[in-house]
């Protein structure tokens, strides 16, 4: 316990703080963080390249802007030159489809993102210029328009051969920045906006994200980067810290896989839809283990993602929050979207609450509420589960692609009413009981409806909604 | 600073504060929104706040989150976009 306490409070250490100002401090640290990074991706160059470039940014506070820039472009040429990048496989895939051999598909993938790049620098001085312009006002909804209008363009049959590969290319290229792209977009209407590098710089920055922004976009940048030597040393021992914990969540993951999965056998979700279509199901309690499992281990992998990621860019002096955070506690659905998936929430808040919130509804409180919750949690959730899954559009088609989404659009809908409910109910005051049996009651209600989502949220897309309800209604032993 | 305006923003802020359980004093720069302390769902409340006693209209100006951090960060916006405060 005395270990823990000393641990926890690292960053109150006046000691260690002036020990990390000099190079001797600091060199320590880079080691200890390269490390514990290798512990979980099981490799130091991939630790040392990421770490390194976050350490160097962290100690060039006069040149920042562009080392964003530059580090973050370097690496996204870096991946895609790299033979294991998906945008890869997604090109050589439609490549195939049209005959293509004479090409590598990075090559393609290169050409497109540098188009791209080129394109996003045009789209922001154009938003800058023009802010009455479609594309000024609704910057979310045009992009929208454009993902669409590509996807129907290399998939509607209208293109073939290069022109495919080369609009598809863009499709993908474009769908994994899309999100950071928008918050560029916005941002540019801001009064103390960021220049173009940065702006650029944060499209995908280099200390990690998926396609959801992991540290949103240069308006969180410019409130989050330590001013000062002493913060930088606070902020990259907090980064030491969540750096620890990921890899503690790391351990716990791994264990429990080991019971849930090969001492106990449990199987995923989707082999238990499977194994109840062909008439051998599960026990229900092994049903409802495999959901308990399926959400715990979602929960545990996002936290220890988003840990590594937010903990890399701690180290490279930026104070950003922590992308979950105790989500056992959560008390109300809000909470609970809050507590784990906090990036995920906010890029739904920005770019899809906050505008409807101010522009519709406005003398109707609750509706007003309830309507751009339900934006957020259900149409922006689509939209973006949409758009991140786009490359299943190469194998499925069109017709496949929207008709197999329509399970994980119900699941949207379902979740949007629960969160809008849940706001409802805290705007007439009702306030979760802070009692130990309060408590147990919320977490019990929430983890149980969001394991038992997990049956419609599974994103495998193999079975249909009228499957998984059927699957649901078998669960709880319900003739259908 | 108009600290008359930080000192009518306060009482909301605690109030927001308090039902997010948190009981912790906070000074007049210490972040609210950007640490946590507030979550959107209370910012929505601080913002129909601002739009019924401030008369701020949100649809026609800049908006984001970190513009309403902290106490000063509120007040500078109100006074920047409210027509109440230039009447």
């Amino acid at each position: 316990m005395y270990l823990l306490d000393q641990f926890s409070s690292l960053d109150k250490n006046e000691k260690i703080i002036a020990g990390l100002q000099g190079w001797r401090g600091r060199a320590l640290l880079f080691v200890l963080a390269v490390l514990l990074f290798s512990i979980e991706s099981a490799d130091i160059v991939k630790a040392l390249l990421l770490l390194g470039l976050a350490f160097t940014f962290a100690y060039m506070p006069r040149h920042q802007d562009l080392t964003l820039l530059v580090f973050t472009q370097a690496l996204g040429v870096y991946r895609i030159a790299s033979s294991s990048n998906y945008f890869n496989s997604d090109v050589a895939k439609v490549m195939a489809q049209e005959h293509i051999q004479d090409v590598p598909a990075w090559e393609v993938s290169l050409f497109t993102y540098g188009i791209f790049v080129l394109l996003a620098w045009i789209a922001l001085v154009y938003v800058r210029r023009h802010p009455q312009s479609l594309a000024g006002r609704r910057p979310v909804w045009v992009l929208m328009s454009v993902a669409f209008a590509l996807l129907f363009a290399a998939c509607g049959g209208l293109l073939h051969g290069m022109a495919r590969v080369l609009t598809w290319s863009m499709l993908v290229t474009y769908c994994a920045y899309v999100w950071f792209l928008a918050f560029a977009l916005l941002d540019q209407s801001a009064k103390a906006r960021s220049s173009d590098a940065v702006q650029l710089g944060m499209l995908h920055p280099f200390w990690g994200s998926t396609t959801l922004p992991y540290g949103k976009g240069a308006a969180l940048l410019r409130k989050a980067r330590a001013s000062s030597a002493q913060a930088l040393a606070v902020t990259q021992i907090k980064g030491l810290k969540l750096l620890v914990w990921a890899i503690c969540l790391y351990g716990l993951d791994t264990v429990l896989s080991y019971v849930f999965e090969t001492v106990l056998q449990v199987r995923s979700v989707e082999s238990e839809i499977s194994a109840f279509l062909a008439h051998h199901p599960s026990s229900r309690p092994w049903l409802a283990l495999s959901l308990v499992w399926s959400q715990l281990d979602f929960a545990l992998w996002f936290g220890l993602w988003g840990h590594m990621v937010i903990a890399t860019a701690r180290f490279a002096g930026i104070r950003l929050p922590r992308s979950s955070w105790r989500p056992l506690e959560s008390r109300t659905m809000v909470d609970y979207f809050n507590r784990i998936l906090y990036y995920f929430k906010e890029l739904m808040v920005d770019l899809f609450f906050t505008p409807s919130f101010l522009r519709y509804f406005k003398k109707h409180p609750r509706v007003r509420m309830f309507f751009a919750t339900f934006m957020a949690a259900g149409v922006g959730n689509m939209v973006y589960h949409f758009l991140r899954d786009i490359d299943l559009a190469a194998d499925m088609g069109l017709v496949e692609l929207f008709t197999s989404f329509s399970s994980y659009a119900f699941y949207c809908v379902v979740l949007a009413c629960a969160i809008g409910i849940s706001q409802l109910r805290m705007s007439a005051g009702h306030r979760p009981s802070s009692t130990v049996a309060g408590r147990i009651q919320a977490f019990v209600l929430i983890w149980g409806f969001v394991s038992l989502l997990q049956i419609f949220g599974d994103e495998t897309r193999s079975h249909t909604l009228a499957e998984r309800m059927e699957f649901l209604f078998y669960l709880f032993g319900l003739p259908l | 600073m108009n600290t008359d305006l930080h000192q009518r923003l306060r009482p909301y802020l605690q109030h927001l504060l308090t039902q997010a359980m948190d009981t912790q004093e906070f000074s007049d720069t210490d972040s609210l929104f950007l640490s946590g302390r507030i979550d959107s769902f209370s910012l929505m409340q601080l913002v129909m706040h601002l739009e019924e006693n401030y008369q701020i209209d949100f649809s026609s100006v800049h908006f984001e989150a970190p513009l309403l951090d902290t106490v000063s960060d509120i007040a500078a916006f109100i006074q920047e976009h409210s027509r109440a405060t230039t009447r």
